[in-house]
C-alpha cells in the first residue's frame, strides 16, 4: 500500500502519502479517534479558542502521519504540539495552568531538540529531507540523540514523561483522550520514520529496549499509587508507551524483521490508542448519572472489556497484540525480554484492575446523587462506538483477525490468562494489607514542577527591573569642559602632553 | 547619451519606479491639510503605479532582461540604477509593505495634525528605500542611504513631544555618524579600486595583494556605518528609543526602511563589492559573524527584560535583523539563502506585529504587556494576526520564519560554523520565552474586570477602524502563505534561490 504525492509548490521537498500498512492504519485510526472524540467533546465543550486549537492540532497530527519528508513531519509535529497547549489549559484552573506551563516548556524544548537533530541529519545527507533518502544512510550519534530526546518528550516514556501525569488530569477528558490516544504516539511514529536501523541504532537498541521495559514497569507501579483516575490512566500510558518503544527498539535490534515488527507496532498502536481514548472519555462519562439500569450494565460491560483489553483479555484486541508481541520474542536469545514482557503484562493488569475500582467508585458516587446531569446523546453514542472497538475490531480488521485467531490456541490462551489471574490475586491480597498505596504517591515528587516554576519566576524577575542603557550626553559636555580646562590650565599640561607624544613617537620609530 | 537611454524602456524603468513615489511625495507636500481625498488619491495612485512597474520589472528580470540607467555624477563614479534579482527582492518587499503601511497610516492618523508633512516624508522615505534597493554602485547607494536618514527623521519626531524630539536627536546622532563612517569607507575604497557596478563576486579581489589593510579598514568602516542602521550591537541604541514614533512609522522603520536598508547594505558590501572569497581571504567575515551572533542573543535577552510591548518588539528586531547579517557572514550559499529570504520574512512578520501593537494602543490604550490580558475576546482578528507574527518569529512552521531558520541552520553546518546552529536554536528558545507570554495573555488570560484603559472605535463594525485592521491581516496572511508555498518559484524562498544561484554562480 504505497501512495505518495509530491507537493511541489508547497515547502521544499514536500512529499505526502502512505508508505506501508503502518501509515495507513495509523492514519485511519487517528482520524477515527479524532472524529469520535470531537463528537464527544461537542457534548460539553464550548469556546472558539478551544475548537480552533483542536482543529489545528488535528491537522498537525494527520499531516505528520502522512508526511514522507522531514519538513512536513516537523510542520505537523509542531502544529499538533503547540496547539495542544490550548487543550491542556482549557479549564484555566491553577492546576491546569501549571500543567500547561510545564507542557509548553517541554514541548518547545523538545521541538528545538528535534529541529536541530533534523537539520544536522539533513546536512549530513547533503540537504536531503525525504525519509526515503534517510533510510539507507548512516546517522551520527548527536542528531540521533537529539531526535530521540525531542520525540521522546512527546512520546512520554521514562525519563521524559514528566509532563504526562500533570497534563492529563488537568485537561478536559476529550483532550486527554486525543493526547494519550494519538498525540503521544506521534513520538513513536516519528522515531520509526526518522531513525533507520543503522549500525549506531543497533548498538543503542538494547539500552533503549531496557529503558522501554523500565518505563513499562515504572508507569504501572507509579499508577498504582494514584487515586485520581485520570492520573492513573496517564501513568498507564507511560507504561504502554514503554511497550511501543520496545517494539521500535526491537526493530533496531533485528533489522531483518522490520516489516514484521511494523505490523505488530501498527496493531499495538491502534489497539492502545482506541482503548486509552475510551478510558479517558470514560473518566468524564461516568461523572454523569446514567439514567437506566440496562444502560448502566451496557456501559459497565464495555468499560470492563476496554480496560481489560489493555491487560490482554482473551478475545479482545489486547489479546491479539500481546500474543503477537510474545511470538516476535520466541527465539531463545530474546527469552529474557519475553519474560520481562510477561511480567509487564502482570503490572498492566494490576493497574487496570485499580482503574476499574476507581471507575466503580466514581460511577456509584455520581449515580447516588440525583441532580447529576445525564450524559447527552452525543457523548453516549460516541463513547459506545469507541468502547466497542476492542471487542469488535479484531473480527472486522483482517490484519488483526489473523492475530486474534492465532491467540486462540490453547497455549496462547493460557499464556494470556495466567498473568491476569495472578494480577487479580495480587490485587486482592494487596488491598487487604495495612499499606495505603495512595499515600505513597505524595512522597514521590515530580522534579519538573519546581524547576518549571523557577524558570517562570526568573523570567518574571527579569522584567521587573528594566535597565535603560543609554549614553548620557551630559557626560560628553563634562568631558569637553575638562578638556578645555586642561588646555587653558598651565604650561605643565601642554608640555607633559607633548612629552608623552614625543615618547610614543620615538618608541614607534625605534621599533620599526 | 542620456537621450539615447531615454529611448529604451529598460533603462527608464528603474527611474520610473523611484519617481512613482517621489513625485507623489512632492505633490503631497503641496497639498493643503484638509484635502484628505486628494492626498489619498496621490498616495494610492503612486503605489498602484509602482506596483505595476515593479511587476513589469520582475517579469523582465525573470526572463533575463537587464535594467540599467546611468548618468554622470562624480569623476570615475556615475549614478547607476539597476534592477537585478537581489534589488528586486527588496523593491518588491518595500512596495507591497508600503501599500499596507499607507492604508494603515491613513486610518491611524485620522485625528492627527500635519498629515501632508507626514505623508510627504513617508513617500520620500519609500523613494529612498527603493533607491537603495536599485542602486547599481556604492556611490548611488550612499546617496540614497543619506537621503533615507533625512527623510525618516521628520517621521520619528512627528508627534513633536519632548520624548519624540529627544529620540529624533539620538536617531540623527547615530545615523549621521554612521553615514559619515560609510562615506569614509566608500571614499577609501574608491581611492583604491574605483567604483564599479555591483557585481556578483565583488570587484576588489585584484587589489587584495597590495592594499590588504586599507581594504580591511574600508570594510570595517562600511560595516560599522551600515551596522548603525542594521542595529548591530553596540550600535543599536537608537532603535528602542525611536519607539516614540507613531506605529506606522515604527512598522516601516523595522520592517522595510531603515533597519533593512542597513542589512541590505551589508548584503551588497559582502557579496557584490568585496565578494565572499575576498571577505574570507581578508579574515573579515568571521568577525562579522561573531558580532551578529552576539547581537542575536543580546537582543533576545534584552527583549525579555522589557515590559512595554513596542520596546520588546524593538529588541526583537535587533535580534532578528542580525540573522540576516549572520547568514551573510557565514559565507556559504545555503546560509545566504537563509539571510536573503529572512530579509523578506522578517519584514512581513515584524510589520504585522507592529501594526497589531499600534491597534492595541490606539483602540484600547494598551501599551504594556500586562495590559494584554484577555485581548483575544475583544480584538480576535488583531490578536490572531499578532499570534501568526509572533509564532513566525519563534520559528514555528508553517509560518515563513521557520524556513529562514532551516536554511540558516543548514548553512551554519555547511560553512563549518557548527556553533552558530546552537546560537540559532538558543535564540529560538529565547524568542519563545519572550513572545509566548504575550500570546498566553491575549488568548488565555481573563480580561481586566475594571475594563480597558481606553475604548475607541466602539461604533466601528469591526474591532477597530477597518483601515487599521486590514493591513495586519494582509501581512499575516502573506507570512503564512510565504511559508506554506515556500517551495514555489513565486515565493520569497523560490526567488531567493534564484538570486543566490546567480551570486554564487551555482
Amino acid at each position: 500500500m504505497n501512495m505518495t504525492m509530491p507537493l511541489d509548490s508547497f515547502w521544499p521537498g514536500a512529499l505526502i502519502g502512505i508508505q506501508g500498512p503502518l501509515d495507513a492504519a495509523w492514519l485511519l485510526f487517528t482520524a477515527a479517534l479524532w472524529l469520535l472524540t470531537s463528537v464527544y467533546a461537542a457534548g460539553s465543550i464550548r469556546g472558539p479558542v478551544f475548537w480552533t486549537l483542536w482543529l489545528v492540532s488535528m491537522t498537525g497530527n494527520l499531516l505528520l502521519i502522512v508526511s514522507q519528508d522531514a519538513l512536513s513531519f516537523y510542520i505537523g509535529f509542531s502544529m499538533m504540539s503547540l496547539a495542544a497547549y490550548g487543550l491542556v489549559i482549557h479549564d484555566r484552573t491553577p492546576v491546569a495552568r501549571r500543567a500547561g506551563r510545564i507542557y509548553l516548556q517541554l514541548a518547545v524544548l523538545g521541538e528545538m531538540a528535534l529541529l536541530s537533530g533534523l537539520i544536522i541529519i539533513s546536512y549530513q545527507l547533503g540537504g536531503a529531507v525525504q525519509f526515503a533518502a534517510w533510510q539507507g544512510s548512516d546517522i551520527s550519534a548527536l542528531p540521533a540523540a537529539l531526535v530521540l530526546i525531542g520525540l521522546g518528550l512527546k512520546a512520554g516514556f521514562w525519563p521524559l514523561h514528566v509532563w504526562l501525569p500533570l497534563a492529563h488530569p488537568a485537561a478536559p477528558a476529550p483532550a486527554s483522550a486525543v493526547l494519550s490516544g494519538v498525540m503521544i504516539k506521534a513520538g513513536i511514529l516519528g522515531l520509526w520514520k526518522i531513525l533507520p536501523a543503522t549500525s549506531l541504532m543497533q548498538q543503542w537498541a538494547i539500552p533503549i529496549m531496557a529503558v522501554a521495559v523500565f518505563s513499562a514497569f515504572y508507569g504501572a507501579l507509579m499508577g498504582l499509587t494514584r487515586s485520581n483516575v485520570k492520573q492513573l490512566l496517564a501513568f498507564s500510558s507511560i507504561s504502554q508507551i514503554g511497550f511501543l518503544l520496545f517494539l521500535v527498539g526491537l526493530s533496531w535490534h533485528l533489522p531483518g524483521q522490520r516489516s514484521e515488527i511494523a505490523v505488530i507496532l501498527m496493531l499495538y498502536g491502534v489497539h492502545h490508542g482506541l482503548a486509552k481514548g475510551t478510558l479517558f472519555l470514560a473518566a468524564d462519562l461516568f461523572k454523569h448519572r446514567i439514567p437506566t439500569a440496562w444502560l448502566q450494565a451496557l456501559l459497565a460491560v464495555l468499560l470492563l472489556t476496554t480496560a481489560l483489553s489493555i491487560a490482554g483479555l482473551p478475545l479482545t484486541s489486547g489479546a491479539a497484540v500481546k500474543s503477537e508481541l510474545k511470538s516476535a520474542l520466541a527465539t531463545d536469545e530474546l527469552a529474557i525480554w519475553r519474560n520481562l514482557i510477561i511480567a509487564g503484562s502482570i503490572t498492566s493488569a494490576l493497574i487496570m484492575i485499580k482503574a476499574l475500582v476507581l471507575f466503580r467508585r466514581l460511577s456509584s458516587h455520581s449515580n447516588a446523587e440525583p441532580d447529576t446531569a445525564p450524559p447527552g446523546i452525543r457523548k453516549l453514542s460516541a463513547w459506545i462506538v469507541l468502547a466497542s472497538c476492542p471487542a469488535v475490531l479484531p473480527w472486522l480488521w483482517p490484519s488483526m483477525r489473523e492475530s486474534i485467531l492465532y491467540s486462540l490456541s490453547a497455549s496462547n490462551l493460557w499464556a494470556l490468562c495466567w498473568p491476569l489471574g495472578i494480577a487479580m490475586v495480587m490485587y486482592a491480597l494487596g488491598s487487604r494489607l495495612p499499606f495505603e498505596a495512595d499515600r505513597m504517591g505524595r512522597w514521590l515528587p515530580n522534579l519538573m514542577v519546581p524547576m518549571s516554576l523557577r524558570l517562570k519566576r526568573t523570567l518574571g524577575r527579569l522584567t521587573q527591573k528594566s535597565p535603560d542603557w543609554h549614553f548620557d550626553t551630559r557626560s560628553l559636555r563634562n568631558m569637553e569642559r575638562s578638556w578645555n580646562r586642561m588646555w587653558h590650565g598651565s604650561t605643565v599640561n601642554l608640555s607633559s602632553t607633548l612629552l608623552v607624544i614625543i615618547t610614543l613617537l620615538t618608541i614607534v620609530l625605534l621599533s620599526t | 547619451m542620456i537621450l539615447l537611454q531615454m529611448m529604451r524602456w529598460t533603462s527608464l524603468l528603474p527611474v520610473l519606479i523611484i519617481l512613482s513615489s517621489l513625485i507623489p511625495a512632492l505633490l503631497i507636500f503641496a497639498t493643503p491639510e484638509n484635502a484628505a481625498r486628494r492626498r489619498t488619491i496621490l498616495n494610492l495612485g503612486g503605489i498602484v503605479i509602482k506596483l505595476c512597474l515593479v511587476l513589469l520589472m520582475l517579469l523582465g528580470v525573470s526572463q533575463g532582461l537587464r535594467f540599467r540607467f546611468e548618468v554622470d555624477f562624480l569623476p570615475g563614479a556615475s549614478l547607476v540604477l539597476q534592477g537585478d534579482a537581489l534589488s528586486l527582492q527588496f523593491v518588491t518587499l518595500s512596495s507591497i509593505l508600503w501599500l499596507a503601511t499607507t492604508i494603515y497610516a491613513i486610518g491611524y492618523l485620522q485625528k492627527s495634525q500635519l498629515k501632508s508633512r507626514f505623508f510627504g516624508y513617508f513617500s520620500l522615505c519609500v523613494s529612498a528605500t527603493v533607491g537603495i534597493a536599485l542602486s547599481g554602485n556604492l556611490i548611488t547607494f550612499l546617496l540614497f542611504f543619506e537621503l533615507l536618514t533625512l527623510a525618516t527623521f521628520p517621521l520619528v519626531v512627528h508627534r513633536g513631544t519632548d520624548a519624540a524630539l529627544k529620540a529624533g536627536r539620538l536617531y540623527l546622532v547615530y545615523t549621521l555618524s554612521g553615514g559619515t563612517l560609510l562615506l569614509m569607507g566608500v571614499a577609501l575604497l574608491h581611492s583604491i579600486t574605483g567604483t564599479s557596478d555591483f557585481v556578483p563576486g565583488g570587484y576588489v579581489s585584484g587589489a587584495v595583494e597590495e592594499n590588504r589593510f586599507a581594504l580591511m579598514a574600508a570594510f570595517a568602516l562600511m560595516i560599522v556605518g551600515l551596522g548603525v542602521k542594521a542595529a548591530l550591537f553596540p550600535l543599536h541604541g537608537w532603535l528602542p528609543r525611536a519607539m516614540v514614533a507613531p506605529a506606522p512609522v515604527s512598522a516601516l522603520l523595522h520592517a522595510v526602511a531603515v533597519v533593512k536598508a542597513g542589512a541590505f547594505g551589508i548584503i551588497r558590501v559582502v557579496y557584490d563589492v568585496f565578494g565572499v572569497e575576498t571577505g574570507i581571504a581578508l579574515g573579515l567575515t568571521p568577525v562579522l559573524m561573531l558580532a551578529a551572533a552576539f547581537t542575536i542573543l543580546y537582543g533576545s535577552i534584552q527583549a525579555l527584560r522589557q515590559t512595554d510591548i513596542k520596546r520588546r518588539l524593538a529588541f526583537s528586531t535587533v535580534s532578528q535583523v542580525s540573522y540576516i547579517t549572520l547568514g551573510v557572514a557565514m559565507a556559504g550559499p545555503t546560509a545566504a539563502i537563509g539571510a536573503v529570504v529572512h530579509l523578506v520574512h522578517q519584514g512581513l512578520m515584524k510589520i504585522t506585529l507592529f501594526f497589531c501593537a499600534g491597534n492595541m494602543a490606539e483602540t484600547l490604550g494598551i501599551h504594556r504587556i500586562q495590559e494584554m490580558d484577555g485581548l483575544g475576546k475583544r480584538m480576535p482578528l488583531t490578536m490572531s494576526a499578532f499570534t501568526v507574527g509572533a509564532l513566525g518569529m519563534i520559528g514555528v512552521p508553517p509560518i515563513a520564519g521557520f524556513f529562514s531558520k532551516w536554511y540558516l541552520g543548514l548553512g551554519a553546518l555547511e560553512s563549518g560554523n557548527d556553533a552558530m546552529l546552537a546560537v540559532l536554536i538558543g535564540s529560538s528558545i529565547l524568542n519563545a520565552m519572550y513572545f509566548m507570554p504575550l500570546i498566553y495573555r491575549g488568548w488565555f488570560a481573563q480580561p481586566p474586570t475594571a475594563g480597558w484603559p481606553e475604548d475607541n472605535f466602539k461604533k466601528s463594525r469591526f474591532e477597530t477602524h477597518w483601515m487599521m485592521l486590514l493591513p495586519p491581516l494582509f501581512t499575516a496572511l502573506l507570512s503564512l502563505l510565504a511559508g506554506i508555498f515556500a517551495g514555489s518559484l513565486a515565493s520569497p524562498l523560490g526567488w531567493t534561490e534564484f538570486i543566490i544561484s546567480q551570486e554564487f554562480a551555482l
